[in-house]
């Protein structure tokens, strides 16, 4: 009888048991802890493109047939780092900005990771979203803690920082001597490269997720206010705010092409306005799925990804859209920014934790080739 | 349904959560707080008859036991006894259930509006963007300030997973009763214990920002179960429960095992005695003569809580009149 009683009381301790556990998973597995994978834009240099994938790797893939370099250049199988800006490539040295707030110089060459910043021992940074700028010897690139970094591209020791008010996830654009870069404090910040000093701060009316688009002595810039502005580059004075006022937040980058600029936004639209006075040029043109994916320009069109995988080429004489591919069929989406080199465009297509990159030849439409980088 | 889900409830929380943020010096963590203390106060009719009937079918406990005890080897008469107890007690097994399944979606549409606002990767604060309703004052706003006191509410706290688990510990065992029956004080210890560790270790992978609504519900949920038990429960030394057991014992009653003994040689209409084994903490605060006033005036079972309540304002006038 005494067993008996122990049996069932073991039974209800262990139904109990389960039953919190199964719940805990059930309630935090609807929603459970979140998973960065990464979005990385694809590097191209002459023979080989250098993309991160949603396994946390860095791969390289060779630009004439897709074939995969047999080992990653970063991470394996069982761990890796999630990789969201584009590497940036310098000579033999490939620079990658990772969720884990390191910044990696890796040799191409020999596979060999070949600085790192933080250096072992020290602090990490917090996450780095945006992607690197590289000039004279410098490379430059914006972290989650608000602080953007100036460091040597050999050593990868710091040069100098500068804070802003909150995250930077902004990729910076450099012109001639500053550097120019948003952040989530809603200010578009320009600075001395080589010192850091701030030349002029700007104050939008939300974040700045973009990278400016610095061109005609004016920066360009797509802002969450769901408005784009341009300001002067040599003092910040503001030249314009566009009327019109999107849905949702300008989160891609811009394009410019002959005086008009080319506006992706969250809402599926690309907002067509005048350079010189940010007026509406022509309607709003629909792509009919969020627009995460920054354009790239080549030759006279415009090519642009929509979110949920249709890629489309942009006639800037006309404003007529041409589907270029639509991968949308295979469930794959589009967020990491589009590249391109000698009329072709690459492509860095995702589904669940797998991403394919897709090189498509702008002028026939031909899917060049494709491959997947899952191990 | 998923989409709907989505688009529905949990977009409603989130913009309300952006818009109050706005008029709470965009503090993401006084946001939490303050839509906490709303959606649980939204829902205090719902928690209060879900605690009441969770403790009405506690005090029923004893009885439960002494029926299963006596009706062991016949089942179909043990729950035939059962239905008749919940019927004569005026409750159902379902009345613990049932509010807090009904408030189950409303703590899921909150917690997942937290973690979506808290947007702790780029994915999160892309996805967030579809969500949002087209007001100014939405756009303005976001993203939001993750700092908090000493916290960054993207990121993991210890200490707060330590606040976590203490509070949840001390709602824990404000609601757990003291008990004889070893079977239930094994299952009130686990609960105890399990569901602390559990949040605890939970709060220790997960951004402090949910934590804190973890946190912040626990606090609440204590102060509703003061006011509701009125008193601390199984926090205090002399717990409801206990107090019940002293004031028998001090009248000098029969120990809890002969009374079931008697109580299962005699028949359900002469069960007069179980009666001051278990009442309601309102009449058992009374003192020590309650119990006896109680017996002469009903005796059996606990008719409900209600009528437990009512009869025990007529017990109060009854007291004064004989004053």
């Amino acid at each position: 009888m005494r067993i008996r009683g122990n049996t069932r009381l073991l039974g209800r301790i262990l139904f109990l048991v389960v039953t919190l556990v199964v719940g805990g998973v059930a309630l935090t597995g609807c929603y459970g802890k979140p998973q960065p994978k990464g979005w990385s834009g694809v590097a191209i240099t002459d023979d080989t493109l250098f993309v991160g994938s949603a396994d946390g790797r860095l791969v390289g893939i060779n630009r004439s047939d897709g074939s995969l370099w047999p080992d990653s250049l970063l991470g394996d199988s069982t761990s890796g780092v999630a990789i969201y800006g584009t590497p940036a490539v310098v000579g033999d040295l490939v620079y990658v900005g990772g969720y884990d707030g390191k910044i990696y110089a890796i040799d191409a060459i020999s596979r060999l990771s070949r600085n790192r910043y933080p250096s072992e021992g020290e602090k990490n940074h917090k996450p780095i979203i945006g992607g690197i700028a590289v000039s004279g010897g410098k490379l430059y690139l914006g972290n989650s803690d608000g602080r953007l970094y100036a460091l040597d591209t050999t050593t990868l020791n710091k040069e100098w920082e500068f804070k802003a008010g909150d995250r930077i996830w902004s990729t910076p654009a450099l012109s001639g001597g500053t550097l120019y870069v948003g952040s989530f404090d809603k200010s578009l910040y320009a600075l001395n490269t080589a010192d850091g000093s701030k030349r002029w701060e700007f104050k939008a009316g939300g974040a700045i997720l973009a990278t400016p688009l610095v061109a005609n002595n004016t920066v360009y810039v797509g802002c969450f206010d769901r408005h784009v502005y341009a300001v002067n580059a040599d003092d910040g004075s503001l030249k314009w705010r566009s009327e019109i006022e999107a849905d949702k937040w300008f989160w891609a980058n811009l394009a410019l092409y002959n005086n008009v600029i080319y506006a992706p936004c969250l809402d599926g639209k690309v907002y067509l306005l005048d350079a010189e006075t940010g007026s509406e040029i022509a309607g709003a043109i629909e792509l009919g799925s969020p627009i995460s994916s920054s354009p790239v320009v080549v030759g006279d069109k415009i090519i642009l990804a929509s979110q949920e995988g249709k890629v489309y080429s942009l006639d800037t004489g006309n404003y007529r859209l041409t589907l270029l591919i639509d991968i949308g069929d295979e469930e794959q989406k589009i967020d990491s920014p589009l590249s391109t080199s000698e009329g072709v465009v690459y492509i860095h297509a995702q589904k669940s934790g797998e991403d394919t990159i897709y090189a498509v030849d702008v002028g026939t439409g031909v899917t060049q080739w494709k491959v997947s980088l899952k191990k | 349904m998923g989409a709907l889900w989505n688009s529905g409830p949990v977009a409603l929380m989130i913009n309300c959560m952006v818009g109050l943020s706005h008029y709470l010096f965009d503090n993401l963590g006084l946001t939490i707080i303050l839509l906490t203390v709303i959606i649980r106060s939204a829902m205090i009719p719902l928690t209060l008859k879900q605690l009441r009937a969770s403790k009405a079918m506690q005090e029923l406990q004893p009885r439960i036991a002494e029926l299963q005890k006596k009706y062991a080897k016949d089942k179909q008469r043990l729950a035939e006894e059962q239905m008749k107890l919940y019927k004569e007690s005026g409750m159902s097994p379902a009345g613990c259930g049932v509010p807090m399944l009904i408030q189950m979606p409303v703590w899921i549409a909150l917690y997942q509006s937290i973690m979506k606002v808290l947007a702790a990767t780029p994915e999160n604060l892309l996805g967030l963007s579809q969500l949002l309703w087209s007001w100014p004052i939405i756009y303005s706003t976001l993203p939001l300030s993750n700092h908090f006191l000493w916290m960054n509410l993207n990121e993991p706290s210890l200490p707060l997973a330590a606040v976590v688990g203490v509070t949840m510990w001390l709602q824990q065992k404000m609601v757990t009763p003291s008990t004889s029956d070893p079977q239930q004080r094994a299952q009130g210890q686990a609960m105890l214990w399990m569901m602390p560790l559990l949040f605890g270790f939970m709060a220790t992978g997960f951004p402090s920002g949910l934590a804190l609504y973890w946190a912040v519900s626990n606090v609440i949920s204590m102060i509703i179960q003061y006011f509701v038990t009125g008193g601390w429960g199984g926090l205090s030394r002399s717990g409801s429960t206990a107090k019940g057991m002293q004031i028998v014992s001090s009248r000098g009653g029969s120990s809890l095992k002969q009374r079931i003994a008697q109580a299962e040689s005699t028949s359900i209409q002469t069960k007069a005695v179980e009666a001051d084994i278990v009442i309601p903490s309102p009449t058992r605060e009374k003192g020590a003569d309650y119990g006896s006033e109680r017996k002469v005036s009903r005796g059996g079972y606990t008719p409900s809580p209600r009528a437990t309540k009512r009869q025990s304002r007529r017990s109060k006038s009854q007291h004064h009149k004989r004053r």
